[in-house]
């Protein structure tokens, strides 16, 4: 495993044997919040670069974490596909169209940004 | 299975699109509202071909680098973290960008008067997509000289409910009235019809 240094490829194939979750990563939208879980003793320097930018009480979004650590979008979907089947990761979902659409919430949303900015 | 893990965050991201062409002023009004400076994401998209699986690059297709700026505001008594997305300015590929625009509550569309044209497509595609919108024209010589009118008309805009308000996208408050702008017609969108 030699290191690239800080790019736009995190090592995440050697790292996981060249395979990755396709079917966990479709979960993680761009908007998706994520903090970090659990015990990372260790694991590799980068996993435990992402998973300090988010500890808890912190969560930032899968594109946030994108942006900080300097990757693309696409290959920290993966990384995150693959720290939330080891239960490193919790993540929460964007609001639901439904949500997007209740007339309460969205009312609160309002009257706090108004109030905060 | 879409579901939040047992200890997710307490906050959920609500998500905000600020369009418009190239030099209209969407990192700036992100920066006027976020919290933190607002950072940038790339994405690499496949411009030809879409759809069509890897073939070993043998297709006539184009590689093309995408980025978004994006900024936060983060509000605790609502449980949101609101999210605004700036769309990429040079080119017109975000459109094929679905993963953008995805579970998006609502857009701004910047527009400059002086190029009105070039925000003309973030308005057409918006309105095809049915998300709801808000118009903010970007007064860069201090004044704008069209009525709201000839706005829409120029951008052809369908729903005569679609707001369209006038900003400086340098100050934080005119920027947070797009925004309460913007949260004004999504609360109207979802209000039951009056007969
Ligand atoms: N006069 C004036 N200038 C603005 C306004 N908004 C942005 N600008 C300037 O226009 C330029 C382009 O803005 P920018 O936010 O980078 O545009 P973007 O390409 O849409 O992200 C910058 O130099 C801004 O300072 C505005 O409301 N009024
Ligand atoms: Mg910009």
């Amino acid at each position: 495993m030699t290191s690239r240094g800080r790019g736009r490829r995190p090592r995440l194939y050697a790292a996981t044997g060249g395979r990755s979750s396709t079917a966990r990563t479709s979960v993680l939208t761009m908007d998706t919040l994520i903090t970090a879980a659990g015990d990372d003793q260790g694991l590799p320097s980068e996993w435990r670069a992402v998973l300090d930018l988010c500890r808890p009480p912190r969560a930032l979004a899968v594109a946030e974490l994108a942006a900080r650590m300097g990757w693309r979008l696409t290959p920290m979907t993966r990384l995150l596909g693959v720290l939330l089947e080891r239960g490193l990761i919790h993540h929460r979902l964007p609001l639901s169209p439904a949500e997007t659409c209740n007339v309460v919430l969205l009312t609160r949303i309002r009257e706090c940004l108004a109030k905060q900015l | 299975m879409p579901n939040n893990s047992d200890d997710a965050p307490a906050q959920a991201a609500f998500k905000i699109i600020v369009a418009g062409g190239f030099g209209v002023g969407k990192t700036t009004l992100v920066g006027s509202v976020s919290e933190i400076r607002p950072l940038t994401t790339e994405e690499r998209l496949t411009t030809a071909g879409i759809g069509v699986d890897d073939l070993d690059g043998i297709e006539d297709k184009t590689d093309t680098t995408v980025a978004m700026d994006f900024g936060r505001i983060t509000l605790p008594e609502a449980g949101v973290v609101v999210y605004l997305f700036g769309t990429p300015g040079q080119d017109r590929f975000w459109f094929v960008w679905d993963a953008l625009l995805e579970g998006a509550a609502g857009a701004i569309v910047l527009v400059d008067t002086r190029h009105l044209g070039r925000s003309f497509p973030a308005v057409d595609f918006f309105e095809n997509r049915r998300l709801p919108f808000v118009v903010g024209v970007n007064a860069f010589d201090g004044h704008q000289p069209y009525s709201a009118e000839q706005i829409r008309g120029a951008l052809r805009m369908s729903d005569p409910q679609t707001p369209i308000i006038e900003l400086d996208a340098r100050s934080r408050t005119s920027s947070r009235d797009a925004l309460i702008a913007l949260m004004d017609h999504l609360i109207d969108r979802a209000r039951p019809v009056h007969a």
